[in-house]
């Protein structure tokens, strides 16, 4: 499935709730990050075109190499998960072709599957009675996702 | 950015919010940071070998080529800062609006 071409991101209601205001915050400052980097759909496409091409097993190889590779950064270690699974790439195409509302749109859980599915993964997460179990969980669904398409 | 995300987290999970809403704003934070990374990684990776590649047909893709790209555009360590940056920029505006809704 090729990820960052804004296919999904109609443009609909937004909920007028909390999760709607948060998405629309954080849309906002994804446009003027993008825009301040000077990033272009183009760009993005391109790579997620590229990207879209590989196995799932030619993924973990590319896992398999980040995790080689000769960087003690904090941040790199969670990236590398990120980028060996393609995750964000839908958002970011979204955020760059049609702006904050398209992205808010999304994150505010009124289109597909796939952000329904996110959050799926966030309640199984959270459903250990104990908080630090929980913020362990989610924080580990955050930064290392795990599926490999 | 860990300590500050684990930070929301917890206020997140003390709120008064449902179940419903926790997982929704957890996949709205998830998404935002992981977006967050390409602009900066579409700024330093090496755009003519990204054009070789893109090019290529399937059969001749290589998972090690297209890896290394990216390793080309963290070397220096400068990519990796600007994301560490980025990311704790998002996470202030989660929780700035988060305060707005007193959570």
């Amino acid at each position: 499935m090729s990820e960052a071409t804004g296919e999904t991101a109609a443009p609909v209601e937004l909920k007028k709730n909390v999760v709607g205001r948060v998405a629309e915050r954080v849309g906002k400052f994804l446009s003027e990050t993008y825009t301040i980097k000077g990033a272009t759909a183009k760009e993005l496409q391109k790579y997620a075109d590229t990207y879209d091409r590989f196995t799932g097993d030619q993924r973990a190889e590319m896992l398999q190499y980040y995790e080689k590779v000769a960087q003690k950064s904090a941040t790199w270690k969670v990236v590398r998960n990120w980028v060996a699974t393609g995750a964000g790439l839908a958002v970011a195409g979204a955020a760059v072709a049609f702006g904050p509302a398209a992205y808010s749109a999304v994150m505010a859980g009124n289109l597909s599957g796939w952000f329904a599915a996110e959050a799926a993964t966030f309640k199984g997460a959270i459903s250990s009675p104990f908080i630090g179990d929980r913020i362990k969980n989610i924080w580990s669904w955050i930064t290392h996702p795990a599926i490999l398409k | 950015m860990e300590e500050k995300l684990k930070a929301i987290i917890k206020r997140i999970e003390q709120s008064s919010l449902s179940v419903e809403e926790k997982s929704q704003l957890y996949a709205t934070i998830s998404s935002g940071l992981q977006a967050s990374i390409w602009p900066t990684i579409m700024q330093h990776v090496p755009k003519e070998k990204m054009d070789v590649i893109a090019a290529l047909p399937k059969d001749k893709l290589s998972a090690l080529e297209f890896a290394k790209l990216i390793e080309a555009s963290i070397q220096d360590g400068m990519a990796l800062a600007e994301i560490d940056d980025v990311t704790n920029k998002l996470l202030d505006e989660v929780d700035a609006a988060l305060k707005e809704e007193r959570i």
